[in-house]
């Protein structure tokens, strides 16, 4: 076998098998770290807190506690979204690699029975590809997920910071302990679901109510509709603007607002309201 | 914000007429055919 082709096989087999996340590796030990922030999860932080002799040295343990807990909850939040992402995007970039490198060597190789076997290879990659494609729902899936429990972590994250800007008679360590449990709750799967749902509702609600707004009338046409289409268009095709003016002003004095002149002109359920403008404008 | 209107079963003779009332109120319209040969008119007022 070509010299290239083993160096393309050998490039194959690194892409196709290495895990590729799209996030950085941390320079910090994310272990260690939450080892030393384990003391603020004890559940004697609260008799602390209340043992402390001043307001002020309260507020300072409060703020250290929040933080601690913050930061342990961000650095778990952080691997977890690593490890969902690292498991995905690598299947979907090992294979593309794979596909890309598998076409690349069957063009460089001169043999033809080479070139059968890797066009083989290939369309079993790509056929793997298109197994790992029908996973796209879920990628997609998790991406909006990821972002939603991005959006709703921020938005408790607001809460604890105006709550730290407070003094402890407004803002205790109990509120704040209920603030992050909150804030964990927020960058669960369960959570973003949640809010995805409850938005997906809202937005349903609003569209059913901008259905309920369309004003509906079956088409009637009658003689009191003719006269006032005469009297709004003369000639036919021209609206005249003071005949308009009255008529308009007729309609929302009989409480016929929100609706055109046209729905009022041909709508069956204005039949006798037409009747009477006609006798009341006195056409 | 916008309103919508909807005008029901007009004859295949007057739909044009409807349109053009419509269309001088200011209004973006649309006619779709019904399966029983009648229009519907539904016109979009944008306030």
């Amino acid at each position: 076998m070509d010299n290239r082709i083993f160096q393309l096989l050998t490039v194959l087999a690194i892409s196709g098998c290495s895990s590729m996340s799209g996030i950085p590796d941390r320079t910090t030990d994310v272990e260690t770290e939450l080892a030393s922030l384990k003391s603020y999860f004890d559940p004697t932080v609260v008799t602390n807190y209340q043992s402390k002799p001043s307001d002020t040295e309260k507020k300072g343990y409060r703020d250290e506690v929040i933080s601690a807990r913050l930061r342990a909850i961000d650095l778990n939040f952080n691997e977890f979204v690593k490890d969902i992402s690292s498991e995905q995007k690598g299947l979907n970039i090992g294979s593309d690699s794979t596909v890309l490198l598998l076409g690349a060597a069957g063009a460089v190789s001169t043999v033809s029975s080479t070139q059968a076997i890797l066009s083989a290879t290939s369309a079993t990659v790509t056929g793997v590809k298109a197994s790992i494609d029908k996973n796209a729902y879920y990628d997609t899936t998790l991406t909006a997920l990821v972002s939603q429990m991005q959006a709703n972590r921020q938005k408790v994250l607001v809460n604890i910071y105006l709550g730290m800007e407070m003094d402890i008679k407004e803002y205790s360590l109990m509120r704040a302990l209920v603030d992050i449990e909150n804030y964990f709750q927020a960058g669960t799967i369960i959570g973003a679901v949640n809010e995805i749902n409850k938005e997906a509702g809202k937005q349903k609600s609003e569209a059913d109510n901008e259905l309920s707004d369309i004003v509906k009338g079956k088409y009637k046409k009658d003689k009191a509709g003719d006269t006032l289409r005469s009297f709004w268009k003369p000639d036919g095709k021209t609206v005249d603007s003071t005949n308009e003016a009255q008529l308009k002003s007729w309609m929302s004095s009989n409480g016929i607002d929100n609706t055109s002149i046209t729905m009022f002109l041909r709508a069956e359920h204005f039949s006798d309201a037409r009747v009477k403008a006609v006798a009341d404008l006195g056409i | 914000m916008s309103r919508v209107e909807e005008l029901n079963d007009i004859p295949s003779s007057e739909v044009d007429e409807v349109v053009s009332d419509y269309q001088s109120e200011g209004a973006e319209v649309e006619k779709v055919e019904q399966p029983d040969g009648g229009w519907t008119v539904r016109a979009i007022f944008q306030e």
